[in-house]
């Protein structure tokens, strides 16, 4: 009892009933995603003019927009569009970010400082403005959006992996391993993969929560899908025009995208906390 | 310590020139013909021709390159087409409504985050900390688009509190341009009723900037309090009979500081971005709203002038902090040395 | 009696059990002595002294009395407690430069000790920081009170450490192992200046320490700690010319031989001490003790008179044994 100033204390998380909860949320997505059209009860692009901006009810749970669309069916088919849009970008800055991550940690020397630089240029400029300028370039659509997201994710995870990679190549057993002559590959694959994984997938899970929220606001913006697509940005796009007088086109679609980021980064807090060391 | 700084400055020029470079790039290979790109989409075939050779768009990319470049240097932006002004001209018309949006969010985000974050660090893990906790995580889940509007939804359409929009009301002559800024144009002007005017129009924008960024930071402030709670010279403080306040305000703050700069730094990335969607939102007459009605008219200049200048703008900040830190943390200088 | 210490106990709840540090602990510390609480890392004794000034950590739950100059100052409004810190009571500890604020001038923290008491104004208590560095006979006081914790040297932190506990004239000096960080010669330095310091500001000082040689200094009393309790406490020279306590003997014997090899210490003389919630039944020394019979392990010894001191033990070393640490 030599230091007695307070330890830090464990903070309890609020997890109890979070977590179950945020997992509902994601297998209800995923439901979505597959087969929207079991789920939906109406056509999201057919028009149904004497419909018109209706408010909630039984027959239309989330009303309908200004071409008397049902919007949960919309936002039940959007689904695909903007999740399905945030994965495949963290996905995808995930894998590239990973390989140059492993590899500039391995390499290390030179070939590992180079790499970080160009990875530390991506950390001196506000990156969601650039991938802006980078869409806007490309013009509009959903695969642009995609493009110019990967482009300014993955260096997170290159940094990630790669100080991971160093940390555990310095453990004790990953360097008699080494000196008792197991090849580097063999190295990597048993001693540095797992752990680095179970960083990876914390951060990812997370990471989708807000490209969720990224894609959504570049389609917000003009920059991604076309009407009539359902993507959920660009229904809170369309609402714009109506939302004083149609409070729930507004208030549906967005409480979706709050909901899913918020069930991924429980989850990923939720990982966090499981992961070993 | 002089030599880090220099080599802190070198390495933002070179962020920069990166930076010019991809826009370089973006304007004149990614759209497949660039010319069609500026000329916009009814631009008859000669109209585009005229374009190229007006833009220099038929010389040798590199030719292309250096003109670009030392056109930057000067600080030729290139035209709107929109507008029919040049950028740079633009730029100097709109930057001080953000900038003002910028700081005043800035400000509050600091006090808030700060306020929050000393209530959850009392008593880790208690009724306090976890509501804040809950509360901030969602925040970070709304999106910054669909917040602005909720707000705007409530405060202007149910209450009719606050303003749609815009940073003065339409019908008032605003204040004499005079710093651009128009809080301090309304002081200068004499004028309270102006000032509170346009308090009342930043309001909500600034609002939605904060809300978002808040948990993240109210987190971060509150693990270095809590970090800091810990050390050995609180217990000193203490044992000295100085009261809780004191050891906060007096011993821990400056102590917690450098963290949180760190924290607010890397926030400020997210800040500026956010400042593009509120000021499309809100109808601010900013950089951001200027680039946005200027794509969507396929006018290109102002987007990359938009990604140059907030570049520039985070550069400046880091090095700004870069400065603090040894000011903040005498052991930093030490180190540098 | 300047401090009277009674069924002291401090405890923290740790995974829903109640775990007692310092096990309901008495004593009395007359005015103008120097007492020292000896015992290894887990013992308590650092637990008991900062329980005086109220600086035990939050998550302690602290019972019994402890009165000082006839004030109870055991579980009162830290504001109350707040006047005693600092005025009446100086405290040093053993790691000077996690101590000290990194980010402030040395002079400003000693300053600060009678600006917040409302002692001195600004500039009165700047020059008297700089009298008490010279004081501590640190050389240049002028510069060192407006040098940076980490600019100076360990032993120069630990001098303005003492500097800033003593600048109100507290009578009372809690050291928590102030010599611990410090090398062989400057840890002499240092408790040179303490018995200094306390003879002509007449203190009483309560030290702390794991350090035999700190003893044989400066002590007029002892207190033995051991897992929480008292195992022996008396007169130093009655104590440190025959250890009663088996437990004492053995620290002693291990400052002999710490002399001998620098970086040996009780541990590897008599294994680990046991940690917080594994105390073993009886008494808590016996899997240790050379002298342990059945009884050991199964009653508590109670606190007796012994000679010219109080001891908890069933089989105390005898008078004339050889050898502390084998059956007399």
């Amino acid at each position: 009892m030599s230091v007695l100033a307070e330890p830090p204390r464990r903070i309890p998380r609020p997890r109890g009933v979070l977590t179950p909860l945020a997992l509902l949320i994601v297998a209800a997505l995923a439901a979505f995603t597959m087969l929207p059209s079991l789920i939906a009860p109406y056509d999201p692009i057919a028009l149904a003019m004497s419909d018109r901006l209706k408010p909630p009810s039984l027959e239309h749970l989330f009303g309908t927009d200004e071409g008397g669309r049902d919007i949960f069916s919309r936002v039940v088919h959007g689904t695909r569009y903007s999740l399905g849009v945030a994965i495949v970008i963290v996905f995808f800055s995930a894998l590239f970010g990973v390989i140059y991550g492993a590899v500039s940690g391995m390499a290390r020397g030179w070939v590992d400082n180079v790499l970080m630089r160009i990875v530390d240029l991506f950390f001196g400029f506000p990156a969601l403005v650039l991938a802006l300028a980078v869409a806007a370039a490309m013009g509009r659509g959903l695969d642009s959006v995609a493009l110019s997201l990967a482009v300014i994710w993955w260096p997170g995870y290159a940094r990630l992996v790669r100080g991971e990679v160093l940390r555990l190549r310095e453990r004790p057993h990953v360097e008699s391993a080494r000196a008792l002559g197991v090849s580097e590959l063999t190295i990597l694959r048993r001693h540095i993969i797992p752990f680095v994984t179970q960083e990876v997938n914390v951060r990812v899970t997370t990471d989708i929560g807000f490209a969720l929220v990224a894609v959504t606001a570049l389609s917000f913006l003009g920059l991604g899908a076309n009407s009539p697509t359902p993507e959920w940005g660009l229904l809170i796009r369309d609402s714009r025009s109506y939302f004083g007088s149609a409070w729930w086109y507004l208030v549906f679609p967005g409480t979706m995208i709050m909901l899913t980021a918020t069930a991924f980064s429980i989850i990923g807090d939720a990982l966090a906390s499981r992961r070993s060391a | 310590m002089v030599t880090f700084l220099l080599k802190r400055l070198a390495w933002g020029i070179v962020v920069l020139l990166a930076v010019a470079v991809i826009t370089f790039f973006l304007s004149r290979v990614v759209p497949a013909d660039p010319a069609a790109f500026l000329a916009g989409q009814n631009a008859s075939e000669e109209t585009v021709q005229r374009i190229r050779a007006e833009h220099g768009l038929d010389r040798p990319l590199a030719e292309q390159f250096v003109s670009y470049m030392v056109g930057l240097a000067q600080g030729d932006l290139g035209e709107s087409i929109r507008t029919r002004r040049s950028v740079t001209a633009d730029l100097a018309q709109y930057l001080p409504a953000t900038i003002e949006l910028l700081l005043v969010s800035f400000l509050l985000y600091v006090i808030v985050s700060f306020t929050l974050a000393v209530q959850a660090a009392k008593r880790p893990g208690g009724l306090v900390d976890g509501t804040i906790r809950l509360i901030t995580m969602v925040g970070t889940g709304i999106p910054v688009f669909w917040l602005g509007m909720t707000l705007q939804f409530f405060f202007f359409y149910k209450l009719q509190w606050l303003p749609l929009g815009a940073r003065f009301p339409i019908r008032d002559t605003p204040p004499e341009v005079v710093t651009g800024f128009i809080l301090v144009d309304a002081l200068l002007m004499g004028s309270l009723a102006a000032f509170f005017a346009a308090l009342k129009h930043l309001a909500l924008p600034a609002a939605t900037v904060v809300i978002n960024l808040l948990a993240v930071g109210t987190r971060l402030s509150r693990a270095a309090l809590i970090e800091e709670q810990g050390r050995l010279y609180v217990r000193t403080a203490r044992g000295k009979g100085l009261g809780p306040r004191r050891i906060l305000y007096k011993h821990m703050l400056r102590n917690a500081l450098s963290p949180i700069l760190t924290a607010t730094t890397m926030q400020f990335g997210y800040m500026i971005s956010w400042i593009i969607l509120v000021e499309v939102i809100f109808d601010w007459p900013g950089i951001g709203l200027y680039a946005y009605q200027s794509f969507q008219v396929f006018d290109y200049s102002p987007v990359i002038a938009l990604a140059l200048v907030s570049t520039a703008g985070f550069v400046i900040i880091n090095l700004a902090m870069d400065v603090l830190y040894p000011i903040i943390d005498p052991r930093v200088q030490s180190v540098g040395q | 009696m300047i401090l009277s210490v009674r069924d002291l106990a401090v405890s923290f709840r740790r995974d829903g059990q109640e775990l007692t540090a310092v096990d309901h602990i008495s004593f009395d510390v007359a005015e103008g002595e120097t007492f020292i609480i000896i015992g290894e890392s887990g013992s308590g004794k650092s637990l008991t002294g900062m329980s005086i000034a109220g600086l035990q950590p939050q998550a302690a739950s602290v019972s019994g009395s402890i009165t000082f100059k006839g004030r109870e100052l055991l579980n009162r409004p830290d504001a109350e407690l707040r006047r005693v810190r600092g005025r009446e009571v100086g405290l040093i500890y053993q790691d000077p430069l996690g101590s000290l604020n990194p980010v402030w001038p040395v002079g400003d923290q000693i300053a600060e000790a009678l600006t917040a008491h409302g002692l001195l104004g600004r500039a009165e208590a700047a020059r008297r920081a700089v009298e008490m560095l010279d004081r501590v006979h640190i050389p240049d006081p002028r510069r060192v009170a407006q040098a940076y914790p980490h600019e100076i040297s360990g032993g120069m932190r630990q001098r303005a450490m003492i500097a800033m506990a003593l600048a109100a004239s507290p009578s009372l000096l809690i050291a928590d192992e102030p010599t611990t960080a410090l090398d062989v010669t400057i840890k002499a330095q240092m408790l040179e200046l303490l018995s200094e310091l306390k003879r002509e500001l007449s203190l009483t000082v309560v030290l702390i320490t794991h350090d035999m040689g700190v003893v044989a200094e400066v002590a007029d009393r002892i207190l033995v700690m051991y897992a929480g309790r008292i195992a022996e406490i008396g007169d130093a020279d009655a104590i440190m010319q025959r250890p009663s306590h088996p437990y004492t003997a053995a620290l002693m014997a291990s400052a002999m031989i710490s002399e001998a090899r620098p970086k040996q210490d009780l541990d590897a003389i008599l294994g680990g001490a046991p940690g917080l919630g594994a105390f073993p039944s009886g008494c808590r020394f016996h899997p240790r003790c050379a002298r342990a019979r059945d009884d050991c392990s199964r009653v508590d010894p109670p606190r007796r008179p012994w000679g010219a001191v109080e001891l908890a033990c069933h089989h105390p070393v005898a008078a004339d044994a050889t050898h502390p640490l084998v059956e007399a």
